[in-house]
């Protein structure tokens, strides 16, 4: 379960409203490679990681991530908060305010909604890494080009932060996949895959063991 | 003059003896600089363009606090990201147990004085302050 801790993990303190900027940062929020869609893809793929180690991992970054999708929520808000109606329109930000008003909306820059399908649970450890390495290098580069659009140090300190943990995240993902990968290639070919039969000598075993997999390794 | 756990934490946050005589631990940053740079491992840490990391300027005794605790709470979380998959390193455990201690000192001295970070916090509160102690999405000057 999840407790609630009454502050951010680091500090967001816009003092100047900028929309034009709060419609671009909304995708890291509930785009395709946001923080809303990281969250889900790893607290979801933590179920089937092989061992503790990689159920470890997966859960506290997704769990980090919670606290991210918090930060560019907080950032959008103080982006939007003091507009005029005219301020607005003119951001071209009126068609979420016909459904929206100033409230937070989790969408890409387009207003292309969030969605489930932005991330995938294949119950294969090594496919499932590969994709969290690949979603933490182009929310890297998502976070890049959103800084060359600013120049408010205050949106820009929050970013770069924001940019390094896609970092460190990307690295610590990789040592575990390349982890499991140099146990496969040492002949120890039981990493689990859920669609193996090849060990499942009679039907029981058709349904997923979970502790078993934990022998395997 | 330094009679809490905050001054001296707040004095002596540079100086990380923990750096010294260990290998290992000279790819880490202090808690200070590595919640700046968002990244505790120097071997990992990689900038964009010449874009320099924010200085923060707490300027209330509040907001400084509250920085102070986000550092420590950073350095730990960092630390237990790499311990998951290096659950071995004993080295690596004692610091992140250092910096638990600290985090929780800092967290009971940060309650006491303006209210509740966590609903738990309200064990020992005459009323019930969660409501009204400050959000963390509203505006500071940090």
């Amino acid at each position: 379960m999840f407790k609630y801790v009454k502050r951010l993990q680091y500090p967001v303190n816009i003092k100047k409203k900028d929309l034009k900027m709060a419609k671009y940062l909304v995708t890291q929020y509930g785009g395709s490679n946001g923080e809303m869609a990281a969250a889900l893809r790893y607290l979801n793929q933590k179920m089937t990681m092989p061992d503790d180690k990689g159920k470890a991992l997966l859960n506290d970054i997704g769990t980090e991530e919670l606290g991210h999708v918090e930060m560019l929520e907080t950032m959008i808000y103080q982006l939007m908060k003091d507009a005029t109606l005219e301020e607005i329109k003119e951001a071209g930000l009126d068609t979420h305010y016909a459904e929206h008003a100033k409230a937070l909306y989790p969408t890409d820059t387009n207003g292309v909604p969030f969605t489930v399908a932005y991330f995938a649970t294949t119950g294969d450890p090594l496919a499932d890494l590969a994709e969290d390495m690949a979603a933490e290098q182009k929310a890297r580069a998502v976070y890049e080009n959103l800084i060359d659009l600013t120049d408010d140090p205050d949106v820009i300190g929050p970013l770069l932060w924001l940019r390094q943990r896609e970092i460190v995240h990307y690295a610590r993902f990789k040592e575990l996949f390349d982890y499991y990968d140099s146990k496969l290639k040492n002949g120890n070919n039981e990493l689990p895959k859920v669609n193996n039969i090849s060990y499942m000598p009679n039907m029981n075993d058709y349904f997923l063991d979970f502790n078993n997999y934990e022998k395997f390794m | 003059m330094n009679n809490s756990y905050y001054d001296w934490y707040y004095m002596n946050r540079n100086n990380d003896l923990y750096n010294m005589n260990n290998q290992k631990k000279e790819n880490l940053f202090n808690p200070k600089e590595g919640f700046e740079k968002g990244n505790m491992f120097s071997n990992l840490y990689s900038e964009y363009k010449n874009y320099k990391v924010k200085s923060l300027f707490p300027m209330t005794e509040q907001e400084k606090k509250l920085v102070e605790l986000q550092e420590i709470c950073f350095a730990a979380h960092d630390l237990n990201l790499y311990l998951d998959i290096h659950p071995e390193d004993q080295s690596m455990l004692m610091l992140f147990q250092d910096y638990l201690r600290r985090e929780e000192k800092l967290v009971k001295e940060y309650e006491s004085a303006y209210g509740p970070m966590t609903v738990a916090g309200n064990a020992d509160t005459k009323s019930f302050k969660w409501v009204n102690s400050e959000w963390s999405w509203e505006v500071k000057n940090v």
